[in-house]
């Protein structure tokens, strides 16, 4: 494995860094049609929807009586989210939420 | 330091950018959400790969030239599966090609800027300064550079002594708070998502947009990769946003 570790971290190094930055160099003095430009402008919601799905999906952290205590501090987060408009509030919720659910059930 | 001492030079940097300092903190602040999430992951990801043989130079570099937890998780098990280099590097690509969606979408802010203000920003990008990044640029119509300096360099520092910390400690946190700290990056998004929704000027169509995307997980989930999967929901999530934005528009525009 050290033989081939300097060879798998350049190549993986450099997959990451030309799918990181090659859009952004590339991209960013182009004139997009607007078709492309309102469908990239529904990424962030899109991608970070499906993030939090997939985390609820690998991650349910299924306690002894059989609730998911991710989705359960996931709803507490988005409750908080909801009222206070702040994200440390819906981090902090969630993580109080998600912790009192493993402790007490 | 004050002004006053600087003044025996003909100029300074803080001269040529007047807000540099208090916007590049403002970035710095920005990042403190995410911390406890990029601690307790980057720890993880420190204390595995020390689990599956790596030194504590090899985890460092890692950490600093990946800087991606996924892609870390996915070497540190295939090397320990015995896999070869083909496979690797396939892995590292398809569980990062959503950068290349982020990157696509953040490119329109980055139109005035230098080569190499464009090269830091795209190496620093991260799901989670992606979600930090996109909320401010939308709210606020730009992304300062300091700000964004501000921003990735707090993350970069936190990820790599996060990861260094957890391969010379690998045991320490009890698994239950590890798993809660674990949540904090879920809940960060959840929060972000509800600060785009709030900011929205077209609300339906990205509540619409968001439950397709959690609708496509849910269904491809157990049958193709999970990373393969939310690649796949937010292309057909932005798809039918972007059909649906279009079709009202037409509407809008027929009605007059």
């Amino acid at each position: 494995m050290s033989a081939q570790f300097p060879l798998i971290l350049a190549l993986c190094a450099l997959v990451t860094i030309s799918v990181r930055a090659v859009p952004i160099l590339f991209l960013s003095r182009v004139a997009l049609p607007s078709l492309v430009g309102s469908w990239l402008r529904f990424i962030p919601v899109a991608i970070m929807a499906a993030i939090v799905a997939a985390d609820l999906m690998t991650h349910p952290e299924i306690t002894p009586s059989g609730l998911s205590a991710s989705l359960i501090a996931a709803i507490v987060a988005m409750a908080a989210g909801l009222v206070s408009r702040s994200l440390f509030a819906t981090v902090f919720a969630g993580v109080f939420a998600f912790l009192a659910v493993q402790a007490f059930s | 330091m004050g002004r006053a001492a600087m003044t025996t030079s003909s100029w300074t940097r803080e001269d040529l950018l007047p807000d540099a300092m208090p916007t590049f903190r403002s970035g710095v602040l920005a990042c403190t959400p995410t911390i406890l999430g990029y601690w307790s992951i980057g720890f993880a990801s420190g204390a595995i790969g020390s689990g599956a043989g790596f030194s504590i130079q090899q985890i460092a570099l890692l950490s600093g030239l990946l800087y991606a937890g996924s892609a870390q998780f996915l070497i540190y098990s295939l090397v320990a599966a015995g896999a070869g280099l083909a496979p690797i590097v396939l892995g590292v690509l398809l569980i990062n090609m959503r950068y290349v969606l982020m990157s696509s979408y953040l490119a329109m802010f980055f139109g005035e800027k230098a080569f190499w203000e464009k090269l830091l920003g795209g190496l620093l990008l991260t799901d989670e300064t992606f979600g930090v990044a996109s909320e401010f640029a939308a709210r606020e119509g730009g992304l300062p550079t300091p700000w964004l300096f501000g921003l990735n360099i707090a993350a970069y520092v936190n990820w790599i002594v996060a990861n260094i910390a957890g391969a010379l400690a690998a045991s320490m946190f009890s698994p239950a708070l590890a798993k809660g700290l674990n949540f904090s990056l879920t809940a960060m998004f959840i929060g972000l998502l509800l600060l785009a929704y709030f900011s929205s000027k077209h609300q339906w169509l990205d509540l619409f947009a968001a439950l397709i995307a959690v609708l496509a997980v849910a269904l491809s989930f157990g049958r193709i990769d999970i990373n393969f999967g939310i690649l796949i929901a937010t292309l057909i999530a932005a798809s039918v946003g972007a059909a649906l934005y279009c079709g009202v528009q037409r509407f809008q525009d027929y009605m007059q």
